[in-house]
């Protein structure tokens, strides 16, 4: 037994093949990003900010208990 | 317009669950910490304070001695606590309370969500009674038996995930903003991992059906997987790397889109780097695994990918880190005075440290002077207190006033909390840095005269204490923090109103035809240009992927197959190419005996402290023996390589110390064989009978995995009676007989002296201890055998 036998060289197709779909996968992702409209991407990115109501921390304790 | 509320009383409840879990896992974190220093610290007392034992070193023993204590049962409680109850609640508390308002829409059912809730706190509960039984799996971060997976996976994905993907097609809001992106790829990627890395045979189910008797409860609960050695090893660390990725990675980073924007009051700082950030983590995370297994007996190519991708993996990561920081652009001074957008800065810091040290701790290089050292724990704990503790608790205290409709308790308090946590969290992981590169770099010295420079691994580990106190302290500085954290929020809770404000919301819902008109104008430059070009067109433009956005199972559907594909170019030639694994001729299945042994093994979680796999590295080999063969783990169900080194190496045990006396003095008491161990005495070893009968279930189960175990098919709690009377008197006649055995040992075994040598033989033989040091002494022999490789 020996370290050769660790290695398999007939599989290095797998690792090529999986580098190639992650990078097809990389730039369609990157086109899709880029190419998103300026006026789509102000609204997607604002959504978490338009679902509820404001709720400042206040420090009732620290300040005499505002709710008093 | 639709009219509709907010189901906050979920929300509510598992923030509460958060809060009592964290408490609990991190204080079981702190009395593991605490037990790394106490046996010498007790050592220390009885000789030099008090002159002997007394009720506080008895009491300070049975802290890391009692059986329900000991480290290899405790520690997997501990992370199981932290990951699945303590982070696990903090994530649905998240998912619950912004898919709702994400998606303007309530969740989907009411029952469901009371079922995922109680069902998850059921399995937290059934796992802090079963680990410290020592019902396991014996596999890091999935150790909950076969009963409990089952309730995992119903509650996971039948509950938690039907519930949130309904709620994706119930929605109002047409598009899914990117947390909800995060909480897909989290259900659907921890489902298949956790079904895939849980595959198993249930022992006491196949003594059922094979004798139609009821088994006892220990045997009932045990099962081994169809998984073995190098194959259990890769699955396991496809699994463990992506709990990481995607139990502690990606909702919490769902969790920053959220709470972050919300937190600072402006939107995310780059809309259009978060698509990048999901789809190349989302790819790149799944592939990282094998990076635990470097210089192990799992192929090289396998660990290699993992590298390349682990490498890869900074750029998304950082990507995504910076995008939060960049958040607060504008909003800095905010920081100064609101006490959870400094949660939230500290944690997003806190990701990229741990999320550029990941990727260089999987270079073979770094790898092989930082594995199996504290170094690793330094990394993991950066991560998890920085990233995950304090997105938690910046998360609590932006909810905490929304949700019981009242001011917070004390911001003096929170910010007391944020500053005893950073310190205790540096006071923490900054000594166990020192503490892991001095284990390291121990480890491989070599003197002038080419010998091992600390031959003795217990001098690598007593170095170590000034470092482990310092983590010890800083360990309960973060409680201490966590502790007022709970106050502040109970202090809050107390305030609440009467009855809660539930406001009506009001949002149209979806049409179901939709217009995408953000392509129109390439269509209008387009018209009569040929079909490949308006193909391209349409892909530029993006449509595609706005689509999937729009459509939930469509898109959860993708992110299934990003993961799965990923996985499979690992899996797929690891399983079916047998020469990944070759066979060695001597390597014979466990006798039942040390079968059972084995077994016992695995219960305490002596993988806790102990790896059995040298490494191919001179510094090892000098050390340890023979480096380790994957052939060598092919009947090891599960495998146990370990991943940590707080005790030597067990590999090559077997060949190392044959002597069955000195593992029975070892086991009474570590201490009294080498002087400054930290090992806890497994006094339960001597007083726990072997259970003869329940071995041929274990054998059957083997078997039943393709195990070619023979004549033991019929006889096997006969063949362990007779080893076991083999080994015990093996001991015996090498201590010089019964009676230079300590009268100890035979008060636990006997309850007082035997009288013979045959009754000698026949106690001992009856006892736990018998089964573990037989297979103590089976560990890495297999090679010396007639027909062993070289």
């Amino acid at each position: 037994m020996t370290l050769l036998a660790l290695t398999v060289n007939d599989l290095s197709i797998y690792p090529k093949v999986g580098l190639v779909v992650f990078f097809v996968v990389f730039i369609a992702v990157t086109v899709r990003a880029l190419r998103t409209p300026r006026n789509q991407v102000r609204h997607l990115a604002s959504l978490p900010l338009d679902d509820d109501r404001k709720a400042p921390i206040i420090d009732a304790h620290d300040e005499g208990s505002a709710r008093a | 317009m639709e009219e509709f509320v907010y189901n906050d009383a979920i929300v509510r409840k598992f923030l509460g669950a958060t809060l009592l879990w964290g408490f609990v896992g991190m204080l079981v974190g702190l009395i593991v910490a605490f037990q790394m220093v106490l046996p010498i610290a007790v050592q220390w007392l009885e000789a030099s304070v008090f002159s002997g034992p007394n009720g506080l070193t008895a009491a300070l023993r049975l802290l890391y001695e009692h059986e329900w204590l000991s480290f290899g049962r405790l520690r997997p409680l501990h992370t199981n606590a932290v990951i699945f109850a303590f982070a696990g609640n903090a994530i649905f508390t998240a998912v619950y309370y912004s898919t709702q308002r994400l998606c303007k829409a309530r969740m989907w059912s009411d029952l469901l969500g009371n079922l995922h809730f109680w069902g998850w706190q059921l399995i937290i509960v059934s796992a802090a009674i079963t680990l410290p039984l020592g019902i396991t799996q014996g596999k890091e971060y999935a150790e909950l038996e076969w009963p409990i997976d089952l309730a995992i996976a119903v509650v996971w994905a039948g509950f938690f995930g039907t519930n949130f993907l309904m709620t994706l097609v119930k929605r109002r809001e047409r598009h899914m903003y990117v947390a909800l992106w995060f909480y897909i790829a989290t259900i659907v990627t921890v489902t298949i991992l956790h079904i895939f890395n849980n595959l198993w045979v249930p022992a006491g189910l196949v003594h059922l059906f094979k004798t139609g008797e009821m088994p006892s409860a220990e045997l009932m609960m045990k099962s081994y997987p169809i998984y073995a050695g190098v194959q259990d090893a890769f699955m396991q660390w496809w699994y463990g790397h992506n709990a990481v990725a995607f139990f502690l990675t990606t909702p919490f980073l769902g969790m920053m889109y959220y709470f972050l924007p919300k937190a600072a009051d402006r939107p995310v700082f780059s809309y259009k780097l978060s698509i990048i950030h999901f789809w190349s983590l989302v790819f790149i995370y799944i592939w990282a695994g094998p990076h635990h297994l470097h210089y192990t007996a799992l192929p090289v190519w396998a660990s290699s990918i993992a590298m390349v991708f682990s490498i890869m993996l900074w750029m998304p990561s950082w990507g995504g880190m910076i995008n939060g920081l960049l958040t607060l652009r504008g909003a800095w001074h905010k920081v100064a005075s609101d006490p959870v957008l400094k949660f939230f800065v500290i944690g997003v810091t806190f990701y990229g440290m741990a999320t550029f040290e990941g990727p260089m701790l999987s270079i073979k290089t770094v790898n092989a002077l930082s594995h199996y050292t504290d170094w690793t724990i330094a990394h993991v704990h950066s991560g998890t207190l920085g990233w995950n503790g304090f997105m938690i608790f910046g998360m609590i205290y932006w909810l905490a006033p929304r949700l019981f409709q009242t001011e917070l308790f004390s911001k003096k308090l929170v910010a007391a909390h944020f500053w005893i946590g950073t310190v205790g969290m540096l006071l923490y992981i900054i000594p166990i840095y020192v503490a892991g590169i001095t284990q390291g770099l121990m480890w491989r010295a070599f003197d002038e005269t080419g010998r091992l420079a600390f031959p003795d691994f217990v001098e690598t580990v007593t170095k170590l204490m000034p470092f482990y106190w310092a983590r010890a302290i800083g360990g309960t500085l973060y409680l201490a923090g966590v502790v007022i954290g709970i106050y502040t929020i109970w202090r809050t809770w107390k305030n609440r109103p009467t009855k809660y404000d539930e406001p009506v919301q009001r949002a149209p819902a979806l049409r179901k035809e939709y217009r995408d008109d953000a392509g129109e104008r390439g269509e209008e430059r387009l018209q009569g240009v040929v079909w490949a070009g308006r193909a391209m067109d349409k892909f530029v433009q993006g449509k595609w992927h706005r689509r999937w956005e729009r459509l939930p199972i469509r898109f959860t559907g993708w992110v299934i197959v990003a993961v799965v594909v990923a996985s499979l170019f690992e899996i797929v030639p690891l399983f079916v190419i047998r020469s990944n694994v070759p066979s060695i001729a001597s390597v014979q299945p466990y006798t039942p005996l040390e079968l059972a042994g084995r077994d016992i093994y695995v219960a305490e979680g002596c993988y806790n402290c102990h790896s059995q796999m040298i490494r191919p590295i001179f510094a090892e080999t000098e050390r340890y023996g023979e480096y380790s063969k994957p052939g060598e783990s092919v009947y090891n169900r599960p495998f146990q390589w370990g991943s940590r080194r707080i005790g030597p190496d067990l590999a090559r045990e077997g060949l190392f110390r044959p002597s069955g006396s000195w593992h029975l003095n070892h086991f009474y008491d570590p201490r009294s064989v080498v002087g400054q161990s930290i090992m806890p005495a497994y006094s339960v070893f001597f007083r726990r009978d072997i259970r003869f009968e329940e071995i041929q279930a274990r054998v059957d189960a083997m078997a039943m995995l393709g195990v070619p175990y023979g004549e033991a098919i019929n006889s096997a709690p006969e063949m362990a009676r007779e080893q076991a009377r083999a080994v015990a008197a093996a001991i015996i006649d090498e201590a010089g007989g019964f009676a230079e055995i300590r009268v100890a040992i035979w008060d636990l075994v006997l309850g007082r002296m035997p009288t013979s040598r045959e009754e000698a033989i026949e106690a001992l033989s009856q006892k736990k201890v018998i089964a573990v040091i037989s297979y103590m002494q089976r560990l890495g022999t297999d090679l010396t055998r007639d027909g062993g490789a070289s």
